[in-house]
Formats: C-alpha cells, sequence, structure tokens
C-alpha cells in the first residue's frame, strides 16, 4: 500500500522531469509519465465505449425481436428508405473515419498542419452525414410515416398554449394511398383495406428504424461536438507525441460511431 | 507484459523505415532522453535503454501506417459496394446472415486498425470483447421464444404472396 520513501522519492522526480525540463504542460500531476496518463485515458474510453454499445444494444435487442417476429412489417418497410442515399452516408461516415485515423497519426508524429486538416475534414464530413440524414427525416416526415408525428408537430407548434386544440389521437396511420402507390412502385398491386393494413404495420420498422438513427445521430452530434473541441485544441497547438490523448480517444469515439452505422445500414436499408 | 512487449516491437520492425523514426519519436522516453541536454546524453540514454527493459516502457503509441490505413479504407468500401451488391440476388433466409457477415468484417477492420486495437493493450480487447459477448447474451435470450411462431410467419407470408401476385 505505501510504497518506500526512496520510490516516492523517484516516482516525484521523474515526474517532475517530465513536466519541466521535457515540456509536458498536459501531464496530470497524479500521473507519473505521459505513457502512463495515456494508458489510463485509453482504458477510461474503451469502458465507456462498452457502455455505448449495450446502449445500443437494447435497441438491437428490440430490433432483432421485431424482426424475427414481424418479418413481413422489415420487408415492407424498407422499401420506404433509399437505400443509395443509406449507401453514401456509410461511405461518408468510413471516408472521416480514415481522416480521423490520419489525425491521430498525424498528432503522433507531430504534422500540426496534417493534423488540424484531417480533423476538419472529418467534421465536415459528420455535417454531410447529418444533411443527407436530414433530407431522408424530412422525406419520411412529408410522407406521414414518423410514429406519433401529429403528436410531434401538436407539441412543436406549441399547440399545448392553444386550450381550443385537443392533442390528436394517439396511433400511427400512414396515408393509405400513399403506401398503395409506394408498394405498387415495387411491383405489388394491392388493394384499399391491404393497404390500410400494411401502413398500421410500418410502425414497428419505422419505431426502430427513427430510434436507431436519431439515437446514432445524437451520437454523430456529440462527436462533431467533441472533435471541434479537439480541433480547436490542435489549432493551440497542444498535441504532439508526448501528448495526443484527447484526439485519439475522441477518434475512438468517432469509429465506434462508425461501427454502429455500419450494422445500422444493412439491417435497415438492405432488407429483401 | 513481456509477451505483449515483444510482439509490439516485431510489428514495429514491419513498418516502414520512415514510419520507424516517427514511431521512435512517438516513444516518450526517447524524446525524454533527447531533451537531455548534451553533457548528460549517454548517461540518460543507458538510463532509458534500462527502463525500456525493465519497466516496459516502450512505444507508448504505435503509429499505424498510411498505407495500413489506405488499405483498410479501401477494403471497407469494397465491402459497402458488396453488401449492397448482395441485395441483387436473392438467397433467401441467407441474405440477413450474409449481410451480418459483411458488416461484421468491415467492423473487425474499423476496431483493429482505425481503433488501433490489434496494436493495443490486451486488457482493451478484453472490455470490447466483453461487451460484444454481453451484447450477444442479451439478444440470444430475447429471440429465444422466436422459433415458436415461426409456422405461423410463413403461413402469413404465404397468403401475402398469392395477395400480391
Amino acid at each position: 500500500m505505501f510504497a518506500s520513501p526512496n520510490a516516492v522519492i523517484i516516482a516525484m522526480t521523474e515526474a517532475d522531469q517530465a513536466t519541466h525540463d521535457n515540456h509536458a504542460p498536459f501531464l496530470a500531476h497524479h500521473f507519473d509519465s505521459p505513457r502512463q496518463q495515456f494508458a489510463a485515458g485509453k482504458l477510461g474510453m474503451w469502458l465507456f465505449l462498452l457502455t455505448e454499445i449495450l446502449l445500443f444494444g437494447g435497441l438491437f435487442c428490440a430490433y432483432s425481436v421485431y424482426r424475427a417476429n414481424h418479418p413481413e412489417m422489415f420487408q415492407d418497410g424498407h422499401l420506404f428508405l433509399d437505400r443509395y442515399l443509406g449507401a453514401v452516408n456509410t461511405c461518408v461516415l468510413i471516408f472521416s473515419s480514415l481522416t480521423m485515423a490520419l489525425a491521430v497519426s498525424a498528432a503522433q508524429t507531430d504534422r500540426r498542419r496534417l493534423l488540424v486538416g484531417s480533423l476538419i475534414v472529418t467534421l465536415l464530413c459528420g455535417v454531410g452525414f447529418m444533411g443527407v440524414k436530414f433530407v431522408e427525416y424530412k422525406a419520411k416526415w412529408d410522407h406521414g410515416l414518423v410514429p406519433g408525428q401529429e403528436r410531434i408537430a401538436w407539441f412543436v407548434a406549441l399547440g399545448w398554449l392553444r386550450k381550443d386544440s385537443p392533442a390528436p389521437e394517439r396511433g400511427y396511420q400512414p396515408d393509405a394511398d400513399y403506401v398503395r402507390k409506394h408498394l405498387a412502385e415495387h411491383g405489388e398491386e394491392v388493394d384499399d383495406a391491404e393497404a390500410t393494413r400494411r401502413a398500421a404495420g410500418l410502425f414497428p420498422f419505422f419505431g426502430c428504424y427513427f430510434g436507431m438513427t436519431a439515437l446514432h445521430g445524437l451520437h454523430v452530434l456529440a462527436g462533431m461536438g467533441a472533435i471541434t473541441w479537439v480541433l480547436v485544441r490542435s489549432i493551440k497547438g497542444h498535441f504532439g507525441p508526448l501528448y495526443f490523448g484527447p484526439v485519439d480517444f475522441v477518434g475512438l469515439y468517432w469509429h465506434l460511431v462508425d461501427l454502429i452505422w455500419i450494422y445500422l445500414f444493412p439491417l435497415l436499408y438492405l432488407i429483401h | 507484459m513481456i509477451a505483449r512487449r515483444s510482439r509490439g516491437r516485431g510489428r514495429c520492425r514491419r513498418v516502414a523505415p520512415a514510419m520507424r523514426e516517427r514511431n521512435s519519436a512517438a516513444c516518450g522516453d526517447c524524446e525524454y532522453q533527447a531533451a537531455r541536454s548534451s553533457r548528460r546524453k549517454k548517461e540518460m540514454s543507458e538510463h532509458s535503454h534500462d527502463k525500456h527493459d525493465s519497466s516496459a516502457s516502450a512505444h507508448y503509441a504505435h503509429v499505424v501506417p498510411l498505407p495500413v490505413l489506405l488499405a483498410v479504407f479501401i477494403a471497407l468500401m469494397l465491402l459497402t459496394f458488396l453488401t449492397v451488391a448482395a441485395t441483387w440476388f436473392d438467397l433467401g433466409r441467407w441474405n440477413v446472415w450474409i449481410a451480418l457477415i459483411i458488416a461484421t468484417i468491415k467492423a473487425a477492420l474499423v476496431v483493429l486498425y482505425f481503433m488501433h486495437l490489434r496494436y493495443d493493450h490486451p486488457f482493451n480487447a478484453v472490455v470490447f470483447l466483453s461487451a460484444l459477448l454481453t451484447l450477444l447474451l442479451f439478444i440470444a435470450l430475447a429471440l429465444l421464444d422466436s422459433t415458436t411462431y415461426q409456422p405461423d410467419i410463413r403461413a402469413l407470408q404465404e397468403t401475402m404472396r398469392n395477395a400480391g401476385s
């Protein structure tokens, strides 16, 4: 438990040398060396990623159960998603993962211009991803496919201030006519009664779709915030071979967000 | 610890020479040693070598070489194309498994190279794999009863197919 006085003195001397002679201003006083600080931070980051995997895991569980028990709803549902937009977004995220990995290498090897450039490109990819996501969400909203859409609209429009406009009924009823036309485009002619039934059946699919992609989208936004923080610090010249932990840890987070999308893309867009 | 260190060094040797130089720049102790005054340099370098061998403080970060990053990126793009192309063929119940296998290969590439797990401390891999195993357990238990309803589901799909055609 208690180190010998000699060991303490040696540890203190090392820390002292590391901070003063070695110009490592970001070495926290409770760490012996930059290496120890980095290893501790990295372990902490992996533990955090573990909780993230299990957070998304709950949604993947729900997805698995619904898809196993209602495969026909998922077969219908994916027809309402544009797989090419999904593919484009996959490529954007993979490219941003590459530039993030480049940023980490650049910080480790003290190339500040490459570091700042890579981080900016990564950030722009995040903006691009969210832009495509916005276009997709907008189309779903316009077609009335968002679960609870009317209630959401009622709340957004400050409906609770207008006492004379009651909250809309609960329920999920996309426009049956739109569903019928859309199924016809994919080579399946159905009558109105069947279209109504199939429209109601889209609920579990779009519940999963919006639950999973919205949580993922929030993670992209959080990642963009973290990248902005690292970008500001790298412009200030904080990072180098002895201190690049924050770049590496934000990179890990960003790659995990990419990793989750790698599964979301085939599970939501590529059902057949 | 010793095994890990020697593995790490073995990998470093495979890195391109220019990158290896940078790699050593990423080593805290070498930098520390370089920062010494020339008068004390020799003495410190000996000290540093001792430290390398006694306390496993080899390179505290592994720089993944650029060609490796680019190769991983190209592989991920090709696999993305492959998973989209796989939907042009109907392989019945294998569709979902092929999509999941391709996604898992992509995920493994991201984790091993972009996230450095291949070069990382093994304990971080234990943390990551324990999350995956727990997740598998969750999903497997949640799906326990799904086979119960498969005959009904197949009958329903048959009805729908007949109604559609």
